[in-house]
């Protein structure tokens, strides 16, 4: 059990995977909210009938700082997430990112509705901020080589270790968690009916009413798909069994391959027919992409 | 890896687990954990019910335009905002509380165009409609215009070329009209 855990969580890895992922998670962020701008200083002006505060875990109410601190602070933000991509002070900058993120991630959802797509944001920087992200793929890196370079000394190699695969299958577990919670929720709210009934027919219908304000779904197809019910019924089950089998993606490769690619086009399946979409979500699948492989494979392939 | 990266680690892994373990088993939101209930219930209702708002424009007392909550209302968006309203409707407040939220939005709105974050025409009032299309299913989509359109909140100031006057045949006001 002991060896098994520790090849989970600690089996040698090059630095390469990580960094990628870091450069990757980090420039998928900084679009993301660069796009569209929380704009937390805003609900600062707004009155407290608007305020219905979140106890971040259950228990705790951090104070609503003035707009002119919420407009440093996102600016400040910006500039951890554009470091981290970078790989530039990336233990201070990703540390920022997380800070500052978990703090200003959380202020909107004080306001009228929780939103699910940005908790995943808090957990992937959270653990990127306590891992060694920095030590490929970063302009750290390569500063601390041309240093060396120019003093006559070889350039650092980093050794493969455990330090460059936990974070990859942390983040792992924490997109495991978000749809294996979202499994049981179904399970737990509708049982089996949420297969065996209309309901994702008439959700996928009942989304389109939203047209008449102005949002129609991305692609006109929950119409039709929701007047065909035994492929509503498909559908349905291949999402729950995805979602509550999702955790063993941790330990079965040949699970990964077929559940990964599933589980993505579920959530872009929601984003087309549904509307919301879970962009946050959706950029963590860079952590299950093999980079190093990919690197090497093209090299072959060039070769 | 040190030893104590390694409980580091480990630690990192129990936390994870046991935060979300924490929001399942408690079934309600510990942000950032969450049993993500969205869409886990059955909706077995064959009606939709949508709140709308639209803006009363400043040069005409009958007519509305459509508005882009996420453009002219920043920070907004139509879930959230939707929902905040929907919860004055609902709570002890009411009509009163609508009207009050909606003056603060008629702000929002008026601050964004006049520091040009939006070009909108200028509002001198706002109303909210619930609109509700009925026995909706498979067989019966028609996403066009709503079986009932039920005016439940509005907020309105006097038009800057003209006295304050309640203009005939416009739906029942409400609030601080």
């Amino acid at each position: 059990m002991k060896s098994f855990w520790n090849r989970l969580w600690f089996e040698p890895a090059s630095p390469v995977n990580l960094g990628v992922c870091r450069a990757l998670i980090f420039t998928a962020y900084l679009i993301r909210y660069l796009a569209v701008p929380l704009n937390v200083s805003e609900f600062a002006l707004m009155s407290s009938e608007f305020w219905k505060p979140l106890p971040v875990l259950g228990f705790f109410v951090p104070p609503l700082a003035t707009a002119f601190w919420l407009r440093a602070f996102e600016t400040a933000w910006f500039v951890a997430l554009a470091l981290s991509a970078l790989g530039l002070f990336t233990r201070l900058s990703t540390a920022l990112a997380f800070l500052l993120g978990a703090y200003l991630l959380w202020i909107p959802h004080n306001f009228g509705k929780l939103h699910h797509n940005d908790m995943i944001t808090v957990l992937v920087t959270g653990v990127l901020m306590f891992s060694r992200c920095g030590e490929a793929w970063s302009l750290d890196r390569f500063f601390e080589n041309h240093r060396r370079k120019k003093s006559g000394r070889p350039p650092e190699t980093v050794a493969p270790s455990g330090e460059f695969t936990w974070p990859v299958r942390l983040v792992w577990l924490a997109l495991a968690t978000v749809f294996f919670a979202a499994g049981v929720s179904k399970l737990r709210h509708s049982g089996l009916a949420w297969i065996t009934s209309d309901n994702l027919a008439l959700m996928l219908i009942k989304a389109n009413y939203m047209a008449y304000i102005d949002y129609p779904p991305l692609l006109p197809l929950g119409v039709p798909l929701g007047r065909l019910p035994w492929a509503c019924h498909i559908i349905a089950a291949a999402t729950m069994a995805t979602e509550l089998g999702f955790p063993l993606v941790l330990v079965s490769r040949r699970v990964r391959r077929v559940l990964v690619p599933v589980m993505f086009f579920v959530l872009i399946g929601i984003m087309l027919l549904f509307l919301p979409s879970f962009p946050e979500l959706i950029a963590c699948f860079v952590f299950f992409v093999p980079w190093e492989n990919l690197k090497l494979r093209s090299r072959v392939a060039a070769a | 890896m040190t030893r104590k990266r390694i409980v580091l680690v480990n630690a990192l892994v129990v936390s994870l687990i046991a935060g979300c373990a924490y929001a399942l088993l408690t079934d309600a939101e510990k942000w950032p954990f969450s049993p993500y209930p969205m869409y886990s219930y059955i909706d077995g209702d064959p009606s939709v019910s949508r709140l709308e708002l639209v803006g009363v424009p400043d040069d005409s007392f009958s007519g509305e335009t459509r508005l882009s909550i996420m453009k002219q209302f920043k920070p907004w968006d139509d879930a959230r905002l939707m929902k905040s309203l929907r919860r004055f409707l609902e709570g002890p407040g009411g009509n009163a509380a609508v009207s009050k939220a909606l003056g603060e939005l008629l702000d929002v709105y008026e601050a964004g165009r006049s520091t040009g974050r939006h070009d909108g025409v200028r509002l001198r009032g706002l109303r909210l409609y619930r609109l509700t299309w009925r026995n909706v299913g498979p067989r019966t989509f028609r996403a066009g215009s709503p079986d009932k359109r039920e005016l439940v909140g509005q907020f309105q100031r006097a038009a800057s070329f003209s006295p304050t006057r309640v203009p005939d045949g416009l739906p029942s006001p409400m609030g601080l009209f």
